[in-house]
């Protein structure tokens, strides 16, 4: 899933701001500051260039080429904001959520379901969905001692009696 | 005004005792205590183990860490989901 011309999602346009065309970003990361260095965004598919970007406290508020006034900022509102992946810097240990999404677990050398999801939170939980039911596992090295990838696979060391509830009562995924 | 630092931090009488049992296991990494006391505070012993704290829905797993300590369990187990504020996204893409 790696190339040069591959985008990554990364917030969406909450709102309009001014009269000058300026959009307000929500971004799904609000510490990223890949915006800071992007040359050009995704807005729906469409490419814009970007003539100005600052961060506020809300998140990113960017002046695209192409939006000149408040109409033209309104009409994006709702619309999702894409980067290329090759702009997004990640730290040693990172890894982007859309990669871990879809991965399957091994438990014991046994597979043990998909990971659908990360549960954001002050401890991240991988959300695992495995035949009608959910289990949560935290994303910490002694729990999930091995995430690959390139291999599409990530490695738990947990019992066997791992708590776990049926899809009906299944963690919510924040809307993006 | 703050809890007697005489009594120490409170924790459940029977929690103590499985976090107890857990330690004397060989591999206390792969067992979950499973408790509804969110009001319990975090101490050293807990750090390595893992607790299934209630949300009032179900079980969430909290890895203990050393920067949780003096914390309460509740803490890591939200009893809320945050979706978003519908008027962000009125208008459709």
């Amino acid at each position: 899933m790696t190339g040069s011309d591959e985008k990554i999602e990364i917030g969406y346009v909450a709102r309009a701001h001014g009269i000058r065309g300026e959009v307000l970003i929500a971004l799904h990361d609000p510490t990223s500051t890949t915006l800071a260095n992007a040359a050009t965004v995704w807005v729906n598919g469409r490419a814009y260039d970007i003539r100005g970007a600052r961060g506020v406290r809300q998140g990113f508020l960017l002046m695209l080429d192409g939006i000149a006034d408040r109409n033209a900022a309104e009409a994006l509102r709702g619309a999702k904001l894409e980067v290329l992946r090759d702009d997004i810097e990640l730290a040693d240990g990172e890894i982007l959520v859309e990669d871990l999404v879809g991965c399957a677990v091994v438990r014991d050398g046994e597979p043990w379901g998909t990971v659908v999801g990360i549960d954001a939170g002050l401890q991240p939980r991988l959300v695992i969905h495995d035949r009608g039911v959910e289990r949560l596992v935290p994303l910490v090295d002694q729990l999930v001692p091995t995430i690959d990838i390139e291999a599409r696979v990530v490695v738990v060391d947990v019992g066997a009696d791992w708590p776990q509830v049926d899809l009906d009562h299944a963690y919510k995924l924040p809307r993006k | 005004m703050p809890r007697s630092v005489k009594k120490g931090p409170f924790v459940e009488k029977y929690l103590n005792k499985k976090i107890a049992n857990a330690q004397k296991e060989t591999n206390p990494n792969k067992r979950v205590i499973t408790t509804y006391s969110r009001r319990s505070t975090i101490i050293p012993e807990m750090v390595g183990l893992t607790f299934a704290v209630h949300n009032g829905r179900k079980f969430l797993p909290v890895f203990i860490t050393e920067n949780m300590v003096g914390h309460k369990l509740g803490e890591f187990s939200p009893t809320r989901t945050f979706m978003g504020h519908s008027g962000d996204r009125k208008v459709g893409k």
